[in-house]
C-alpha cells in the first residue's frame, strides 16, 4: 500500500509541477508577445490568435494540475491509511476473527500452541506474522509466556495487549483462557457496533456536506459572474462594486475556487476513510 | 450484474431515470426548436438547441469520448470481478447455516462425509453443487484434502479459516459437531456486524455516489445551461471549468462509495465509468437545458 502511496505521490508532484511549468511557459510568451500589440486591429487580431493558441496550454495546465492534485490527494491518503494499519489498525481488523478461531480451538480441547499455529498458518494478516514469530522463538528453547509478553510490550494495539497478556495469564494456568478470551471478544464485539452505529452517523452527515458542497459551490460560481456582469452592464449602478466582481470571475479565480472545493471534498474522503470501523 | 444486488437495487432506477431525462431533453430540444424558430425569427436560430447541438457537443468532446471508451472497458472489466465477489460473499453468508445442518446429521449419528453429502444433496444453489463435488473428491482423496480444495474453490479466506479449524479440530479429536456449531454461531455473529454495517450506510453510500454522479453534473449543467445561453449571459470558460471540477468530484464520489461500503477494488475499477457517466450527464443537461426552459 505504502509503494503505491508513494507512487502516486510522486506522479501527483511531476504533473502538478508540469502544469505549473508550462503555465508560467505561456504566461512569459504571452508577456514578450504582449508591448505594443494593443493599438491597431491588426495586433489586436494577432493578440486574440494568440490567446486562441494558449487554450489549449491553459486547457492542459488544468487537467494536468486537476490530475497530479488528485493523485497527490490518493497518495497522502493511501500513505496515512497505511500508517494506520501499522499502527495497530491491520492487527484490530482481523483481532475478532482471531479471537473467535482461537475460543473454538481451545474449547475443543486444542492446545494454546496449536490453535496458535492456526493462527500463524491462516493468513490473519499482522497477527499471523506475530504468532509465528513467536512460535519460532517458542521453538528455539523460550518458554511462550516471554515470548508472548515480548510481544504484548511490543504491539501499538491495546486490544492485542489485552489479548497477548490474557494468553500469559492462560499459560501459566491462572485464568479460564476460552472464558477470558470469550469476554474480550463479547468487548471488542461491543465496540464495533458503537464504531458503526458512529460510522453511519458520521456518514450521513458527510453525504450532505459532500452534495451541498458539490452542488453548491458551482450553482455560487455561476451567480457570482451573473451578478458581474449585470454591474458591469450597469456601469457601477450598485456602488460601482463591478471592477472587484470582474475579478471573480476570471478564470484562475474560479478555477481555484473550484479545486479548492475539491481538495476539502478529498480531505473529507480521507477522514471519513481513516475513521471507517475495522471490520 | 453488480457487487450485490441487494444494495445495489436502486441502480436500475437510476440508469433508468438517467436514460428517460436524457430522452426526455432530446424530444423536447426537438419539439422547441421548430416552435422557436418560428416565433423568434431568423436572429434566435443561432441559439437554438436541437438534438444536434447535443450530438455535436458529444462529437466534438474528445475528453468525453476518451473516458467514455475507457469507463466502459472497465466497467465490462468489473462485471466478472463483481459476478466473482457476489458469488463468494454468497458463500459466506450461508456458510454458517451448512454447518448447522452437518453439525445436526453429526449428531444424529451420521459420519462426517456422509452428513456434508445429505446438506449437499438438499441445497440446489451454487454452494450445494461445489459441496457435492467436494463430496465426490472426498472419495477419491482424504476429506482434509477435499476440503482444502473446496476452500480454495471459493476463493474466500473465510471458508479458508473455517476448512482449517476443522481440519485442526479433527486431528486433534475434538467433538466436530461441537466444533462446527460453536462456528457457526461465531460467524453468524461475526456477519452480522458486516451486514449491520452495509444495510445501515448502504443508502449513504448511494445518495453519495449517485448524487454526485448524476444528480450534481444534472443540476449545475442546467443551471449553467439556462446562464449560458437561456438567459444570454457569458459565463465564458466556467462551463469548461466546471466540467473538469465534475471529473474530479465524480472520482471522490467513487472514492467515498468505496470507503462507506468497503468495496474499493469494484469501486476503484468503475471509478472512469462514473467519471464518464457524470460527464455525459453534465454535457446533456448543459446543451439540452436551454430548450427545457
Amino acid at each position: 500500500m505504502n509503494k503505491v502511496a508513494i507512487i502516486c505521490i510522486i506522479i501527483g508532484v511531476v504533473l502538478v509541477g508540469f502544469g505549473i511549468f508550462e503555465f508560467f511557459l505561456a504566461k512569459e510568451k504571452e508577456m514578450a508577445s504582449s508591448p505594443g500589440l494593443e493599438n491597431s486591429p491588426l495586433e489586436m487580431s494577432i493578440k486574440a490568435d494568440l490567446e486562441e493558441q494558449e487554450n489549449p496550454v491553459r486547457m492542459f495546465f488544468m487537467i494536468s494540475v486537476g490530475a497530479g492534485g488528485a493523485l497527490l490527494s490518493i497518495g497522502i491518503a493511501l500513505f496515512f491509511v497505511g500508517m494506520r494499519r501499522v499502527g495497530g489498525g491491520g492487527v484490530e481488523r482481523e483481532l475478532l476473527f482471531v479471537l473467535r478461531a482461537m475460543t473454538v480451538l481451545l474449547s475443543a480441547g486444542v492446545g494454546l500452541e496449536s490453535a496458535m499455529e492456526h493462527v500463524a498458518n491462516s493468513n490473519y494478516g499482522e497477527i499471523s506474522v506475530m504468532f509465528r514469530k513467536i512460535l519460532d522463538e517458542a521453538k528455539r528453547g523460550e518458554y511462550i509466556e516471554d515470548a508472548l509478553q515480548r510481544e504484548a510490550n511490543i504491539t501499538q494495539s491495546t486490544a492485542m495487549r489485552k489479548v497477548l497478556n490474557t494468553m500469559v495469564l492462560g499459560s501459566k494456568g491462572e485464568i479460564d483462557l476460552v472464558e477470558a478470551l470469550s469476554k474480550i471478544a463479547e468487548r471488542e464485539m461491543t465496540a464495533r457496533e458503537q464504531q458503526i452505529d458512529k460510522f453511519i452517523d458520521t456518514l450521513g452527515t458527510r453525504a450532505e456536506v459532500y452534495l451541498t458542497m458539490g452542488v453548491l459551490v458551482p450553482i455560487i460560481i455561476a451567480v457570482v459572474i451573473f451578478v458581474a456582469l449585470l454591474m458591469k452592464d450597469t456601469g457601477g449602478a450598485f456602488g460601482g462594486g463591478g471592477g472587484s466582481m470582474e475579478a471573480l470571475t476570471k478564470r484562475e479565480v474560479i478555477a481555484g475556487l473550484l479545486f479548492g472545493d475539491l481538495a476539502v471534498l478529498g480531505i473529507i474522503a480521507v477522514k471519513t476513510k481513516l475513521e471507517e470501523p475495522q471490520i | 450484474m453488480f457487487k450485490s444486488c441487494k444494495k445495489n437495487k436502486f441502480l436500475p432506477i437510476v440508469i433508468f431515470l438517467f436514460f428517460s431525462f436524457s430522452l426526455f431533453t432530446i424530444s423536447t430540444v426537438d419539439a422547441a426548436a421548430p416552435t422557436q424558430g418560428e416565433e423568434d425569427g431568423a436572429k434566435k436560430e443561432d441559439t437554438q438547441w436541437s438534438t444536434d447541438n447535443i450530438t455535436k457537443a458529444l462529437e466534438d468532446d474528445q475528453v468525453l469520448q476518451g473516458i467514455g471508451i475507457l469507463g466502459v472497458s472497465c466497467f465490462l472489466i468489473s462485471l466478472p470481478i463483481a459476478r466473482s465477489a457476489k458469488r463468494t460473499r454468497y458463500i459466506e453468508d450461508n456458510i454458517p447455516d451448512v454447518l448447522t445442518e452437518v453439525a445436526a446429521n453429526i449428531r444424529s449419528a451420521n459420519s462426517v462425509e456422509s452428513s456434508f453429502r445429505d446438506v449437499a444433496a438438499v441445497r440446489t444453489d451454487y454452494l450445494g453443487r461445489l459441496l457435492q463435488k467436494t463430496c465426490d473428491r472426498m472419495q477419491e482423496t482424504s476429506f482434509s484434502q477435499a476440503m482444502n480444495e473446496f476452500a480454495i474453490s471459493t476463493k474466500s479466506i473465510a471458508v479458508q479459516r473455517i476448512v482449517s479449524l476443522i481440519n485442526i479440530a479433527i486431528e486433534s479429536g475434538a467433538s466436530i459437531a461441537d466444533v462446527l456449531d460453536r462456528i457457526s454461531d461465531e460467524l453468524s455473529s461475526l456477519y452480522k456486524l458486516r451486514r449491520d454495517r452495509e444495510n445501515k450506510s448502504g443508502t449513504n453510500a448511494l445518495v453519495i455516489l449517485w448524487g454526485g454522479v448524476l444528480f450534481t453534473p444534472i443540476i449545475i449543467g442546467f443551471i449553467f445551461g439556462f446562464f449560458n445561453a437561456g438567459a444570454g449571459v457569458d459565463l465564458r470558460d466556467a462551463p469548461n471549468i466546471v466540467k473538469t471540477f465534475l471529473l474530479f468530484f465524480a472520482i471522490e464520489c467513487a472514492f467515498m462509495h468505496a470507503v462507506a461500503l468497503g468495496t474499493m477494488k469494484i469501486d476503484m475499477i468503475r471509478t472512469p465509468f462514473y467519471m464518464f457517466l457524470a460527464q455525459i450527464s453534465y454535457v446533456i443537461s448543459l446543451n439540452g437545458a436551454p430548450a427545457l426552459t
